[in-house]
């Protein structure tokens, strides 16, 4: 009896449901039309002189006080005008951010997001983030920013984003255990693997990641990749003109998974977040870390700037000079059903004013590096900051996770922690990652130059 | 001429139906008005969404784009395909073994336990219950904690035990951090089975114990012939729990491991969440969190199918 029922209520509501879908209009779903095109309620608020950011979480309250000396700033130079800020996760990949702008609550009037065509098109493709084009003819911003920047915020043909940072992925690493084992600075590959050798030998954990903060391990590859492989070559494997199963990036999977095996990466790494990592970093607990320049205000914060340096992961291959990876670190973007646009695009127009370069260049603790020409008039007063912005001021490699789509991405952090796990095999490992690519690319991903 | 006693009552039937049938329907009506508020909430928070997120997971749609086309059955097709969400399931399958073996029995003795207890029943009543009432984020992190291979307790104690060869990375090998994280979900839920064990235990007859004691049974006898045949139904609600919880679980997941290292705590929720706002593969993820309600509810319909033919 029970499953005869069963079988009439699954089948009555199996054929109501076929006819529901059935009849439903492939463009249904009215309610969903993107609110860029409703011109939302801006218009009603057009005097309300309100603006609310979303921005990342702070690692630590240095960070926290030079926010407030950059909103102190705006509100100077825009009286009247009252500032909410608020921190979140502006990740993509957790989707926390997708979801509150999917949510129908009124979203802040500008979000600084984790930056990258990569990230940016989760956003764009279905139509959460306005367009920025014409606040780009407007103000200009092509020739306020810096050239690499604009670049690669403009590898599309619309542009949904105004650069705030470009990151420098380095190798961060204690110089009094380098002391201590009297181990000088790295100046080629060899010498990075002899130096991790040289610290595993005397019992110390060479270098750590963080594989609960996947991006962290991304960071690490890129240097790797830039290293094995070469600048060139990544470029042309994110723009489509070369395979991640090409043997110059399996072997820089090999390289990764035989750090891991050798114990030149700690095996801790495997359940640490980036809080976790930066502390034992700090602590002295590990020699060196990559990390791109976020790391600089918590070392402020914890006063141990006198002992800690930095430096490029020298290349692998013969006689090459690497530079530190990143692309764009961070970028603000505008929810299309941002209450008070214009109030964000005056914003957006201060975080490109020499205003705005001097208040966070002039602090010693801050660690983002600007995109804005104002910013190349302006001395930084941390040294740390300084070396990072020298060492991009020519060219700077690429951190794939900045450009590729979201399936291989994915793909990407998920194979990388594999490797680092001795989970899955360094050719596996760039064949999932191809197979990311090649869904991304039937979804309409690509780059183009 | 008086009609016969027949032909009266035929006479008076009609009459009598119509005030048997507006009797019942005042009752209805009655009925209706008390259940109308909670039947519309349902409907419309729990049915609708239930039945809309069948209709979208036969359509490919991103989640916010105006435009969607259907596609029928693709999207389950493809996940049946998809090595990750076949890899999240069998997660899932293994979540409920292991926490079927950490709950039903476990926290039934220890149920029996504490009801033997004389003074201070309260105490381990409510020490043994605080876990359900932690926030799951706070659980997750101080777990992580917990399970720290450097400086978590665990590995600590096992280290000056002398048994560091067992101690291990608990959420960062393929081996245990399943295992890992089932104990976690169990620790943090067990206080409400053991509730429902307590609550069967004071329902049982002390004559049936009285008598078997005058028998000669002891304890063990006691728990296998008498307390677990009377808490049969206790037992069915906590195993039916059990599996829904079991599949249903996100939070933890989520806190502490991401589905990760590779893939190897990925369980269908994770792996949905990741794909529906992470990916913007919306209909995609709605196919697979269709699937997972289906075998949900064709687990437990199994399982009581199978439980009211045993009796």
């Amino acid at each position: 009896m029970l499953i005869s029922n069963l079988k009439k209520f699954v089948a009555t509501a199996s054929v109501s449901l076929l006819l529901v879908a059935g009849c439903s209009s492939p463009t249904g779903s009215s309610s969903n039309a993107p609110a860029e095109n409703k011109e939302p309620a801006a218009a009603a608020a057009a005097d309300n002189k309100q603006l609310s950011l979303l921005i990342p979480n702070f690692y630590n309250d240095t960070e926290k006080h030079q926010w407030e000396s950059v909103v102190n700033k705006f509100k100077e130079l825009n009286p009247g005008v009252e500032v909410t800020l608020s921190n979140g996760d502006v990740n993509t990949e957790s989707g926390k951010l997708t979801t509150t702008l999917q949510s129908g609550v009124t979203p802040p009037d500008a979000i600084l997001m984790n930056a990258g065509p990569g990230r940016v098109s989760i956003l764009s493709d279905v139509g959460l983030i306005k367009p920025l084009d014409d606040w780009y003819a407007k103000n200009s911003w092509k020739d306020k920013l810096q050239p690499f920047a604009y670049q690669m915020a403009a590898v599309n043909d619309t542009i949904y984003e105004l650069p705030h940072t470009v990151d420098a992925i380095e190798v961060y690493y204690n110089k009094d255990i380098f002391e201590k084992y009297a181990i000088p600075v790295p100046q080629t590959g060899d010498e990075f693997v002899a130096t991790m050798k040289k610290l595993k030998d005397n019992g110390v954990t060479p270098l750590n990641t963080a594989a609960r903060t996947s991006f962290t391990v991304g960071g690490l590859f890129s240097n790797i990749m830039e290293s094995v492989a070469g600048r060139d070559a990544v470029e042309a494997l994110l723009y489509g003109e070369k395979q991640w199963t090409d043997p110059e990036f399996v072997k820089a999977g090999e390289m990764l998974a035989d750090w891991a095996k050798q114990g030149y990466i700690g095996k801790e790494s495997m359940s640490l977040n980036l809080a976790d990592l930066q502390l034992s970093f700090l602590d002295k607990k590990v020699a060196m870390m990559i990390s791109p320049t976020h790391l600089i205000s918590t070392i402020v914060d914890k006063q141990e700037e006198d002992s800690v340096g930095a430096f490029t992961m020298p290349s692998f291959i013969g006689g090459e000079k690497t530079d530190p990876t990143g692309g764009l670190g961070y970028t603000w973007v505008v929810p299309s059903k941002a209450a008070h646009p214009e109030q964000a695009e005056n914003w957006l127009n201060f975080i490109v004013s020499e205003d705005y370069a001097n208040v966070v260049l002039s602090d010693p603790s801050y660690n983002l590096i600007p995109t804005s020409q104002a910013a190349l008039n302006v001395k930084p007063a941390g040294a740390l900051l300084t070396s990072a912005i020298q060492s991009i001021e020519a060219r700077s490699g690429y951190n794939p996770s900045v450009f590729i789509g979201s399936e291989a991405k994915e793909a990407y952090y998920q194979n990388l922690v594999g490797l680092v796990g001795g989970l899955v095999k360094p050719q596996e490992a760039m064949g999932r990652i191809a197979e990311g690519v090649k869904k991304d690319q039937e979804a309409g991903y690509q780059l183009t130059r | 001429m008086n009609p016969l006693p027949v032909q009266s009552a035929v006479n008076i039937r009609p009459h009598l139906q119509v005030r048997h049938w507006s009797r019942k329907a005042k009752r209805f009506a009655v009925v209706l008005s008390f259940l109308a508020p909670s039947l519309l909430l349902y409907g419309l928070f729990m049915l609708y969404p239930m039945f809309d997120a069948v209709r979208l997971s036969l359509f490919d749609w991103d989640g916010a784009s105006p435009t969607m086309s259907f596609i029928g059955l693709d999207n389950y097709m493809n996940l049946l395909k998809d090595d990750v969400f076949l890899q999240s399931l069998f997660h899932n399958l293994v979540w409920v073994v292991i926490s079927l073996t950490l709950v039903v029995i476990p926290t039934l003795v220890l149920a029996v336990l504490i009801s033997k207890v004389k003074k201070g029943r309260l105490f381990f009543r409510a020490g043994f219950y605080l876990p359900s009432v932690i926030s799951l984020a706070v659980v997750g992190v101080l777990w992580a904690k917990i399970y720290d291979p450097l400086m978590g307790p665990i590995n600590v104690t096992l280290q000056k035990a002398g048994l560091g060869t067992l101690a291990h990375n608990w959420l960062g090998e393929q081996w245990t951090v399943l295992p890992a994280l089932v104990i976690v979900g169990t620790w943090a839920f067990y206080g409400s089975f053991l509730i429902l064990y307590l609550a069967g235990l004071q329902n049982i007859d002390p004559s049936l114990y009285e008598a078997a004691e005058i028998d000669g049974a002891g304890p063990v006898c006691k728990f296998f012939s008498i307390t677990i045949p009377s808490l049969r139904y206790t037992m069915n609600v906590v195993i039916s729990m059990v599996i829904i919880y079991a599949f249903k679980g996100f939070a933890l997941i989520w806190i502490m491991t991401q589905g990760g290292p590779f893939y190897k705590s990925e369980v269908v929720s994770t792996y949905i969440y990741k794909s529906a706002f992470g990916m913007n593969k919306v209909s995609y993820a709605t196919a697979g969190g269709v699937l997972l309600a289906v075998i949900v509810i064709t687990l437990t319909i199994l399982f009581n199918q199978w439980r009211e033919r045993r009796e």
